[in-house]
């Protein structure tokens, strides 16, 4: 309650800080009457790139319509009032602004915004343009991210890259990440993420940055783009970088956004109406389940309209020689699920600084945020769906329970009393620290050095009252946890670049040292007199005298070390080349196999410059790439290699009239434990057509990982423990990409602007055994529960994600279910058992509009998963009379004429396709300016807005990660629509 | 310039190689690495102990000891009326033996007994291989040389042809084995280190293969050696029980109910049980959570949800003369709190009945529930479960034996007026024995009344020729489910396996 209080007095506070900013900004007068000394402005202006000239160009005054066009050799001539703040325009290109404080002559450099092929790309350890990219890598500009709030940047790049999936399976809440897959699963081990980059610093946590300060996201896609990060490549690199330092004149920018989420739906069951009537009619042997209540547990279980919101203030500015960009960011975000919120501060810094007469440059970043939440217990909305919604919230004869109603079963409980009854808190500290020196030996030889330290340590509370459902007769459980990690990298770089006539060369060589140590401890006790200590006072429990209380703590380490290589040439700006070397080593490997060595290589052909292009004036570009890379993977677990002796829990004997522990080994030693080798080929042509009017690249791969690491279930004896984690078996992922950028309309006042991106990628297991490791088969995808299953099987020659299950062929005259193959008691074998369908969609598409219309600009994204299925777990445990008693699925009252129990068939395996509506957003830019404040816009967005689909269950998007992809989760968090509004003021 | 350029770089390289760090070595911290174990005999000791540990596993929800007895008629898990212990049907295929090799109790229950015997190869070779020497060493090889014996009498009992290897050294996939090897071979290994191994009891050995544990093996062994490899061995079985009696240190305890005591440390007639301790081996014994309804709580002062889902089956508790003390190892009727007072919920007394109207929907407080082990008062489920030590071997299941052996031998005579013998039927108040209650029927139905829920009555059954009969919610079951099938990961795993015969 007191956090409920908190959080609206919160809100009320920032509304109206909010209309305070509009008030100053709208209605406060100039204040400082406008000079009448004129000043004479003379120039011209030309394109940034080619140097051009450029006539036709508009120069206004800012705020007014009076203004002048350059002549034909681009030159202009203006007498203005001193503090004059001019702004030069022309179609297809950026606008560009200048105050004029004196007489002067200008040359005005205007930056195309066609296709801008001198974009910057972020490449690994530096960068490049577009036009000389020879990897895949797909840059997306902070102008092009998905509108809308998101729990960090990833959300940003949803739909926007070909060949990314990016998926949040846990709906709303607060403190849920997004699964990232590139081109398709490469791995069988649980590090299938790929390796995230924030500014410089490898394996940065996403949640640490405010999505309003990332400037641009490179995605390095391919191999020959990503081995020059060796063993962490495999599943691609993500490049985040964030708004640097700026020199000019100081800026301030502040941007705020408040969401509020509307509608949030559960998994459909049976009202209390629905349900009494169903008992009546169907199952009338289960009467004795009806009571006299009527709850809507969904909606006792969360907040109507749970309230966001997030504030952005940046501050930069500076000189050449010192300039800084500090950020504070704060976001508070309500789940949907009560009791649980998040609300985090991150204050940022970059400052860089020229020294030794500009020879040496240093980019410090300091950052540091903390983090308080309370985290949601997703088992309760598995437990709002099944209970019976006849029976009362409350009890109050029931003071056993605390004066909940109490139903029996096992795993059965009230989720009020499971929300009322529990406080979770958590809190984390994140502080970043590394600077950047570049020491400029020569023009053509760069040295720097980075180093970076990460320190982050949260602290976790739990306490359960002695009315919590699961843990009555305990008299109160109180769970503390602390953890700490921290990471230290070094990194140095030798940078040389030198033209000689038609050939550029851009070469480099490295060192770098990476050391992340983790620990973290635990203490819990029960048996609380009183719930008033909470967590805090441990040592109050009567547990800990009769020894039943518990405590634990751990500690891991792990260091990589690599030296790389790179040479990139351009000869004519008509053929490029980029070859890569890494040699990298990691602890985690056996001792027979740290090392390993990642090479890479890369051409491209820039067809549009050689002769018989120059008169084909429709084609703006095209460049041909072909490229190959060699990666790694060493996402796993510390210490597999070794054999190490563990205490076996809760197994101590008696001997010699004693208890004593008993030892065992942890794993099955394996020093011959290596990375996982992924080699890709990668094929690509970057086009521009009409000037430049459509754009896109179309990509054509394919990658095959060999050595996988994988855990085996073996025999013991003759190994020690029955599960052997060690390098097996080749997957292959193979497709294409195409993104295409069209400037549909563009008029003075009207623009059109289209994305489409469209990926397909098929995966196979191409190999999944050995000599020793001859199965070629194994069931994977264990449901659990009343299902004790597997439904999935990875097998050699078939894509991962392969449903396994008897061939569904409808429902008999008697209300049973009949299979394909059944035995005479209606169950089918498991060797008889058929694919029935794949997780992973044969399409991704995905298509993002934005119009411009005077100073109104409407953004909208589609996304679309076209073939991919999902199983329906609610519909398998639920979609049955055998449950009632409990609540079930809606769609049983659909087909009421089925009798059987749930059996686990193709029935429940359904087409997963969707095509979603992500964002849909409409924004203003006000016009009136005063010199104090430059940009003015209010947004309004909703997300999430509508899912066409077939699925019968809540959301078809299901988790496509992982070895059993496509399995719906019981315990689930439900996706809802937001609709926010946003405003971003600069000064 | 140029020079410049290349001597800076050479002199960098040189700086960086020779000053980079290129070390990887793994630092362990929360476990230890193999060199530093095996230092001191406390360690040997420690490491070997985890053969005796993976005997508490035995007990559980799904475990060796549950799947036996759903198979069997003493025991059962029907569905209950609010949806739960339906569980897509796997403890219903157990009752109707229909077992499906992916079932997750008989996938445990072969881990239960073959993570014991790979356990057992292990200790014995890193026992043998240790340079530490203690005086005790060569017994507690003997010990677990014993124990590994025992396994594999469960899994020749429960599967017949299984995986079969004594050497922890060979890589290989061990070979299938059937009942007469696998017989063999036991047999051979527990006469070879018997005589190693303590004969008296004493605190010191509670809890440990004792001589009197494994003749008491042997014994079972030959009783069934007609049913597992068709020779008639009832000689050597009351051979084996006579080595027991000749040790002189066992008797029945006045008392039935002594052995299943919460301290039952003290008891003379158990021979080899599992000892468990509250804290230090919780979650292993709960049978309260698995057999009783919540409102027996007030009756024995527990906590926490009772999951109220093995019953005692409809039928056996009428194989109790109602003047059979042996009969109160099952609560029924109305049940009572802790004062004595009637336990009434919404308005209705609690009674347990013991039959069960309809096996796909069972109400709360249909079936009698066990308390054949005396429960403690304020047990929690995972935080202090029962300290009752489990009995495997004991007394009374040596002259039971030597009295069925003789019986098969036509020679029950020789027995009868054995004190010992007639005291198992006095001390639960009825008459001794007589030759006319010795029909295959009566035989079977006492030893059932002696050992219910002990995990006896599968083997007991199969014996006496009744496994294949209809009973409560069970058809007519063939030959085939003789032997349960083995589970599908076991197959997968070990590719010398041939699957039994389906348990039609």
């Amino acid at each position: 309650m007191k956090q409920e209080f908190t959080c609206v007095f919160l809100k009320i506070k920032s509304i109206l800080f909010v209309f305070l900013i509009l008030f100053f900004v709208l209605f406060l007068p100039d204040l400082y009457a406008q000079s009448n000394a004129k000043v004479q402005i003379s120039g011209i202006i030309k394109d940034a790139s080619t140097n051009e000239s450029l006539p036709g160009v508009n120069i206004i005054t800012k705020g007014t319509s009076q203004g002048t066009v350059t002549d034909s050799e681009g030159k202009f001539n203006l007498a203005v009032s001193k503090g004059t703040r001019l702004v030069f325009s022309f179609i297809g290109y950026e606008p560009s602004e200048l105050v004029v404080s004196k007489n002067q002559t200008v040359q005005v450099y205007l930056k195309s915004t066609i296709a801008s092929l001198d974009e910057v790309v972020v490449i690994g350890y530096g960068s490049t343009t577009k036009k000389e990219v020879t990897g895949s890598i797909a840059t997306v500009k902070s102008k092009d991210f998905n509108k809308g709030v998101f729990n960090d940047p990833m959300g940003l790049l949803q739909g926007k890259v070909a060949g990314l999936t990016i998926v949040n399976p846990d709906g709303a809440d607060p403190m849920a990440g997004y699964t990232i897959i590139l081109r398709g699963t490469n791995t069988l081990t649980s590090g299938q993420g790929p390796l995230i980059i924030i500014d410089g610093v490898a394996g940065a946590d996403l949640r640490d940055i405010s999505p309003e300060e990332v400037e641009s996201i490179d995605v390095l896609k391919d191999g020959s783009a990503a081995a020059i990060y060796g063993t962490r490549g495999s599943n691609g690199v993500v490049i985040i970088t964030t708004k640097r330092a700026k020199s000019g004149h100081s800026q301030v920018e502040y941007s705020g956004k408040f969401s509020a989420q509307v509608d949030p739906r559960g998994v459909r069951n049976l009202t209390a109406d629905e349900f009494k009537s169903a008992i009546n009619t169907y199952a009338p042997d289960k009467v004795s389940n009806i009571y006299t209540g009527n709850v809507n547990w969904f909606k006792e279980i969360t907040r109507p309209n749970p309230f966001s919101q997030q504030h952005n203030l940046a501050i930069s500015g500076g000189n050449e020689s010192f300039s800084h960009r500090t950020t504070i960011f704060v976001n508070q975000a309500q789940g949907l699920l009560l009791n649980n919120q998040s609300g985090n501060v991150l204050v940022k810094t970059n400052i860089v600084q020229q020294a030794l007469d500009n020879l040496l440059t240093l980019d410090y970043n300091l950052s540091y945020g903390q983090r308080k939440y309370n985290p949601a217990n997703y088992d309760i909305f598995h437990q709002a769906f099944i209970r019976n919604p006849t029976s009362p919230v409350y009890d109050p004869s029931n003071t056993t329970y605390g004066g909940y109603t109490y139903l029996p079963g096992a795993d059965f409980y009230n989720p009020v009393a499971m929300i009322n009854e529990r406080t979770q808190e958590g809190k984390t500290n994140d502080a970043v620290g590394n600077v950047r020196a570049t020491l400029k030996l020569s023009p053509t030889l760069k040295w720097s050095n980075f180093l970076s330290y990460s320190l982050s340590d949260w602290e976790s509370n739990d306490y359960m009252t002695r009315y919590y459902p699961s843990q009555i007769g305990a008299s109160g459980v109180a769970n503390i946890e602390n953890g700490k990690q921290s990471d230290l990298l070094y990194e140095n770089i030798l940078n040389y670049s030198t033209n000689i006539g038609k050939h550029t060369i851009q070469a480099l060589g490295g060192y770098s040292y990476q050391k992340t140590v983790y620990n973290d401890s635990y203490m819990t006790n029960s048996g609380f007199d009183f719930d008033y200590y909470g967590v805090n006072n441990m040592g109050a429990g009567s547990a800990l005298a009769i020894g039943t209380a518990g405590m634990g703590s751990d500690k891991y380490q792990s260091q990589l070390i690599s030296f790389f290589g790179r040479v990139m040439y351009n000869f004519d700006e008509r053929f490029l080349a980029s070859v890569s070397i890494r040699r990298e080593g990691s602890s985690r490997f056996g001792k027979n196999n740290k090392w390993g060595w990642f090479p890479a290589a890369s051409i491209g052909w820039r067809i549009n410059r050689e002769e018989f292009m120059k008169n084909v004036n429709w084609v703006s570009d095209l460049k041909l790439r072909v490229g190959y890379g060699v990666t790694g993977n060493q996402d796993f677990a510390d210490y597999q290699s070794l054999v190490l002796m563990q205490r076996k829990l809760n197994s101590s004997i008696l001997y010699n009239g004693q208890w004593i522990n008993t030892y065992g080994p942890k794993t099955n030693p394996n020093p011959n434990l290596r990375w996982e080798k992924k080699q890709e080929f990668n094929t690509g042509l970057d086009f521009g057509i009409l000037k430049g009017r459509i754009t896109g690249a179309l990509d054509y791969y394919y990658r095959s990982s060999s050595d996988l690491l994988y855990t085996f279930t073996v025999s013991a004896p003759p190994y020690l423990t029955d599960q052997f984690f060690t390098n097996v078996g080749t997957i292959s992922n193979q497709g294409v990409e195409l993104t295409m950028n069209a400037i549909a309309v563009k008029k003075t006042q009207f623009t059109w602007n289209t994305t489409a991106t469209f990926s397909k990628n098929v995966n196979k297991l191409v190999k999944f055994s050995n000599a020793e490791f001859t199965n070629k088969s194994i069931d994977i995808g264990w449901l659990g529960g009343s299902f004790p299953l597997n439904c999935q099987k990875l097998s050699e020659g078939q894509p991962i994600g392969t449903f396994y299950g008897p061939v569904w062929l409808g429902v008999d005259a008697t209300g049973h279910d009949k299979f394909k193959n059944q035995n005479p008691v209606g169950q089918v074998s498991p060797d008889k058992w058929e694919p029935i369908g794949n997780a992973t969609p044969k399409f991704i598409v995905g298509w993002s509009n934005t119009f411009s219309y005077f100073n109104w600009d409407l953004n909208f994204s589609l996304r679309s998963q076209i073939g991919g299925k999902a199983l329906n777990m609610y519909r398998l445990y639920y979609e049955n009379w055998q449950s009632i008693g409990q609540n079930i699925v809606y769609t049983q009252l659909q087909h009421p004429e089925f009798i059987g129990n749930g059996q686990y068939s193709s029935k429940y395996v359904e087409d997963a396709s969707f095509l979603k509506l992500d964002n849909i957003s409409l924004g203003y830019n006000f016009k009136h300016f005063t010199k104090y404040v430059s940009k003015i816009r209010v947004s309004a967005t909703a997300q999430n807005v509508f899912c066409l689909t077939r699925y019968k269950g809540l959301d078809p998007e299901v988790n496509l990660g992982g070895l059993s992809p496509g399995i719906e989760n019981l315990s689930y968090y439900p996706r809802t629509t937001v609709i926010s509004f946003g405003v971003n003021v600069s000064f | 310039m140029k020079n410049k350029n290349i001597y800076s770089i050479l002199f960098l390289a040189t700086v960086l190689t020779l000053g980079s760090c290129t070390k990887l070595n793994e630092t362990v911290y929360s476990d230890i690495p193999l060199d530093n174990f095996f230092h001191t005999e406390e360690d040997v000791l420690m490491n070997a102990g985890r053969s005796y540990a993976k005997l508490q596993k035995y007990t559980e929800e799904f475990s060796l000891w549950s799947l036996d007895e759903l198979a069997a008629d003493e025991m059962v898990a029907p569905a209950r009326d609010d949806g739960m212990v339906w569980d897509n049907g796997r403890w219903n295929d157990i009752q109707k033996h229909q077992v499906n090799p992916t079932n997750k109790i008989l996938t445990l229950a072969w881990a239960n007994v073959f993570e014991g015997i790979s356990g057992c190869n292990e200790v014995i070779y890193e026992t043998e291989q240790s340079p530490i020497t203690f005086p005790a060493k060569e017994q507690v090889v003997a010990e677990i040389k014993i124990l590994r014996a025992f396994y594999y009498y469960w899994a020749m009992d429960n599967w017949g042809n299984i995986p079969f290897t004594l050497d922890y050294t060979d890589k290989s996939l061990p070979l299938q084995k059937d009942r007469k090897f696998v017989f063999a071979a036991i047999e051979s290994e527990i006469l070879a280190n018997i005589d190693k191994l303590q004969a008296t009891p004493t605190t010191q050995y509670y809890g440990r293969v004792t001589q009197a544990m494994a003749y008491t093996l042997l014994a079972k062994m030959y009783l069934n050696g007609q049913e597992w490899i068709g020779a008639d061995e009832n000689q050597k079985a009351v051979d084996a029980c006579n080595k027991v009696i000749a040790l002189n240190s066992y008797h029945l305890e006045d008392n039935f109910f002594a052995n299943f005591l919460v301290h039952n440390e003290g008891s003379a007639e158990n021979i080899f049980v599992v000892p468990m301790q509250s804290v230090l081996t919780k979650d292993h014994f709960y049978w309260y959570t698995l057999t009783l309804n919540d409102a027996s709580r007030a009756t024995f002062n527990f906590k926490g949800g009772m999951w109220d889902e093995f019953i005692l089956e409809p039928g056996f508790l009428d194989k109790f003369a109602d003047n059979d003390l042996r009969k109160n190892s099952f609560l029924f009727g109305q049940q009572k709190d802790k004062n004595g007072n009637d336990i009434i919920i919404d308005g209705v007394p609690f009674i347990y009945t013991s039959t069960v109207a309809n096996y796909m929907a069972r109400k709360k407080w249909e079936g009698a529930r066990c308390c054949k082990y005396e429960y403690q008062d304020g047990l929690e489920y995972y935080v202090t479960d029962m300290e009752n030590d489990f009995v495997l071997f004991r007394y009374a299941d040596v002259l039971y034996t030597k009295l069925e052996a003789l019986w098969r031998l036509n020679r029950a005579g020789e027995m009868l007026n054995d004190p010992d013998l007639q005291k198992i039927r006095t001390r639960a108040g009825l008459a001794p024995l007589t030759i006319s209650d010795l029909t295959a029927t009566g035989f079977l139905d006492e030893l059932g009344r002696e050992f219910a829920w002990e995990g006896h009555r599968r083997q007991d059954m199969i014996r006496f020729g009744v496994w294949g009969n209809a009973w409560w919610n069970k058809p007519v079951s063939g030959p085939g489910a003789k032997l349960f099938p083995i589970p599908t990961t076991v197959m997968s795993a070990n590719t010398n396996l041939v699957q039994n015969p389906p348990m039609q």
